[in-house]
C-alpha cells in the first residue's frame, strides 16, 4: 500500500512548524481544525515526504492523553486504499483492530479515513484514494 | 477453558502490557484505575486478548468493556465459539 503521510503529534504547532522549516520542510496546507477529532492539523513536505502535524485542541481530543505523555513524536503512518472495506477486512485478518470507525477527514478534503492498531505495528490510518488533496 | 485458566492468561496479558511482573488485577478494576491504562493501552490489552484467546472483538462491543470483569465475561462468551467476526 502506498504511503500517503506520516502522522506526527506535536505539543506546540507554531513552534514545531518553525523547527520543521529549519530542517527544510515547506507548508503544504496551513493549520486547519478537525472538529470530528478535536485536533489542529498542518501538512508539511520535504523531498516528497508528507508529514501531518497534529495537535489536540482540548481535553476532548482523542489524542489528548498521548500528546501529554509523549509531547512530540511520529505516531501513525497513513496508507492509501482504493477499497476501504476490503482492506479493513484484510487487515483485521492480519490482527489489526479498528480503533476509530471510518469517518471523513476535514483536513483531507473530507476523504474517508479509518484508524487501526496492531500489536506489532502500532497505529495506522487508511485514506480513501483519489479524494485527498495530495493523492 | 475454565475460569482459572482464563484469569491466569488475562493476568499474564496485563503484566506484559503494563510491563509489571508483580501487577495484580481484580474483576472490579477498570479502565483508568491504573495510571497507564489509557485508551491506547486498552486497545493493546484487547488485541493481546484476541491473539491469546483466538477470537475477534466486535467493534460495537469494545466501548462496553471497561472493567477486567467485563473482559473476562466477553472471553467466556467467545473463547469456545471460534468467533471470526
Amino acid at each position: 500500500m502506498k504511503v500517503h503521510h506520516i502522522g506526527y503529534i506535536v505539543d506546540n504547532m507554531e513552534n514545531s512548524i518553525k523547527e520543521f522549516e529549519g530542517l527544510g520542510f515547506k507548508i503544504l496546507q496551513k493549520n486547519q481544525y478537525d472538529e470530528i477529532r478535536d485536533i489542529n492539523i498542518c501538512f508539511i513536505e520535504n523531498g516528497g515526504i508528507i508529514i501531518e502535524l497534529v495537535q489536540p485542541k482540548t481535553k476532548e481530543s482523542v489524542i489528548y492523553k498521548m500528546a501529554g505523555k509523549y509531547k512530540n513524536m511520529p505516531y501513525h503512518i497513513c496508507y492509501e486504499t482504493d477499497d476501504m472495506d476490503r482492506d479493513i477486512e484484510r487487515l483485521k485478518q492480519r490482527g489489526y483492530m479498528v480503533i476509530q470507525k471510518p469517518e471523513r477527514a476535514p483536513a483531507i478534503n473530507n476523504s474517508k479515513v479509518v484508524f487501526l492498531m496492531h500489536l506489532d505495528m502500532g497505529i495506522i490510518e487508511l485514506l480513501e484514494k483519489n479524494k485527498g488533496v495530495y493523492v | 477453558m475454565n475460569d482459572k485458566e482464563i484469569f491466569s492468561k488475562l493476568l499474564a496479558i496485563f503484566r506484559e502490557v503494563f510491563d509489571d511482573e508483580l501487577l495484580n488485577i481484580t474483576e472490579e478494576m477498570g479502565y483508568g484505575d491504573l495510571e497507564e491504562w489509557d485508551s491506547l493501552t486498552h486497545i493493546r490489552i484487547l488485541l493481546s486478548v484476541e491473539k491469546e484467546f483466538k477470537f475477534k472483538f466486535d467493534i460495537e462491543d469494545i466501548g462496553k468493556l471497561v472493567t477486567v470483569g467485563d473482559i473476562i465475561r466477553y472471553i467466556k462468551e467467545n473463547v469456545n465459539r471460534g468467533n471470526e467476526s
